[in-house]
């Protein structure tokens, strides 16, 4: 599993330690890279703006997605990653703290992976964290890296 | 009799064409103007009927009918006009006139008594602003609930996750008593997420669009019971469902309904060691109920009217375990399917919910 990076977009520091804890105590070793906004999100996977530079062949596994980001929104991370050839395949996961109607029906119709609300009890949140990190990174077969 | 031959004799009057000298233009202008004044004067009146049993929900409805006889009674004399150019009845004639003076007289009355209250009903232009000053609130009640969703879940999931962090990172330097209060701290922050949870789920409730169709409710309510059986399989529990009861109704609302009175008496039955469970329907007092009975805990009568209150409570938390929202949804559902619910009960001695649904089926 060494190399597999899980991005975690998340503007809540509380929310973002939270989310790293409940992968450690689940035993996942792999690296977090954190980004706090929706346009860092995509300056990191197209390698621009404060993370130009980075080599962007190392795609992440599976981008865990907030909906209510600074600057651009989850959603709008969301729609630009579908648009894009290079990111339109990647697996991503809405973590959000709602559940409206409207919020699922957007997600899914962006063309999101899957939905998975953030409970209030960590016990539970940690158990959504080791449930997912299971299926994303070891069951889920990615799908394969585009060579140009 | 006597009155009658007079009413129908022509008395040794000449009929009226005398008077126009038997002039072929004069009298036909008279004949057709008549005739046409009657046929617009007895098509009127249809026309509003026809109106009225289209729109049943029409203010002063009695004022439209009332109308309608002073409008034929108009016609009937002009009628007559046309019957006097040859016959000359005019007792006949001058009947007419007086009920048509009844009707017309009676109708101006009327219409005077009536105009404060007419003045007062809402002009579309009224109707136009608070429907859009309804759509405002119901946009702005939306985005409230957008809001809570999402921005008041954020900072419990913190207090809960952090209690947790201390209760694993620093026990050794806790002792019982402060372990005890982060418990408590963990356990509020938990109801607090529920609260929310429920309240979303009640202004849901309302803002739902509704799809109706004819829903198998027995089958519904037997579906949730088998659900609260797997909950707790270790409870007995006699479960009384009357089949092939059916409704005409929005099916996941229904649901939502049984859920939470199916899951009421679940728990308040929890206590007995064998309790029982029934749902069915009733037709007492004239007209047909579903019921949901069960012989728990009861509840006061005295406090019947706080029961469908939203977070209105008559148990206490360590009694029996809840938000108080339950009942506050079912009142709406039901309320939004134009029906009624209602309880009995004495503590005690087990409680009945009733309700209604105004589409109820066969």
């Amino acid at each position: 599993m060494v190399g597999k990076v899980i991005l975690l977009v998340e503007d809540n520091p509380d929310d973002e330690a939270l989310t790293v804890r409940a992968l450690k105590k689940n035993n996942i070793i792999n690296e977090i890279a954190v980004v706090r906004d929706g346009v860092e999100a995509l300056d990191y996977l197209f390698g621009e703006g404060v993370h130009a530079g980075r080599d962007v062949s190392m795609v992440p596994q599976v981008i865990l997605l907030d909906l209510k980001l600074p600057k651009l929104d989850g959603l709008g991370v969301l729609r630009r990653l579908r648009a894009d050839p290079r990111t339109k395949l990647l697996p991503v996961v809405l973590l959000t703290s709602s559940n409206e109607e409207e919020d699922l029906l957007n997600g899914y119709g962006l063309g999101a992976n899957s939905y998975v609300r953030k409970p209030v009890d960590f016990d539970q949140f940690k158990e959504a964290i080791r449930q997912l990190s299971l299926y994303w990174l070891v069951l889920n077969e990615p799908p394969p890296a585009r060579r140009s | 009799m006597e009155f009658f031959k007079a009413l129908f004799s022509s008395g040794g009057f000449q009929p009226h064409g005398f008077c126009y000298q038997w002039n072929t233009g004069l009298v036909w202008l008279n004949v057709l103007s008549d005739l046409l004044i009657t046929l617009a004067y007895f098509a009127i009146p249809v026309i509003m009927l026809r109106f009225i049993r289209k729109r049943r929900d029409l203010p002063f409805s009695w004022m439209f009918a009332l109308f309608g006889v002073f409008i034929v009674a108009c016609g009937t004399t002009h009628l007559m006009e046309v019957w006097n150019l040859w016959h000359a009845q005019y007792w006949l004639a001058g009947a007419i006139k007086a009920i048509t003076a009844a009707a017309s007289i009676l109708t101006a009355g009327l219409l005077v008594r009536i105009l404060p209250q007419a003045a007062q009903l809402p002009s579309t232009q009224q109707w136009r602003e608070a429907s859009a000053e309804l759509t405002a609130a119901n946009k702005e009640l939306e985005a409230f609930s957008y809001s809570v969703s999402h921005d008041l879940r954020a900072p419990l999931r913190s207090i809960d996750g952090f209690s947790l962090a201390l209760l694993e990172d620093y026990s050794e330097k806790l002792d019982d008593e402060g372990k005890k209060h982060l418990e408590r701290v963990r356990a509020a922050t938990q109801r607090m997420g529920a609260l929310i949870d429920d309240l979303l789920n009640l202004s849901r409730v309302t803002r739902a669009s509704m799809h109706v169709e004819k829903v198998d409710v027995s089958a519904v309510a037997a579906e949730v019971i088998e659900s609260l059986q797997k909950t707790q399989p270790e409870r007995r529990v006699e479960i009384r469902v009357e089949p092939g009861l059916q409704a005409t109704v929005d099916p996941h609302l229904l649901r939502i309904v049984l859920e939470n009175l199916l899951g009421n008496a679940w728990k308040f039955t929890s206590k007995r060691a064998l309790a029982c469970i029934e749902f069915g329907k009733t037709s007492g007092n004239g007209r047909a109920a579903f019921f949901v009975r069960d012989d728990g805990a009861g509840f006061d009568p005295a406090y019947a009217d706080r029961l469908f209150g939203a977070f209105q409570r008559l148990h206490s938390v360590s009694e029996f375990p809840g938000t108080g929202i339950g009942l506050a949804t079912v009142q709406r559902i039901i309320h939004r399917h134009g029906g009624r619910v209602w309880a009995e009960s004495s503590a005690g001695q087990g409680a009945t919910f009733y309700f209604t649904l105004t589409k109820l089926g066969s």
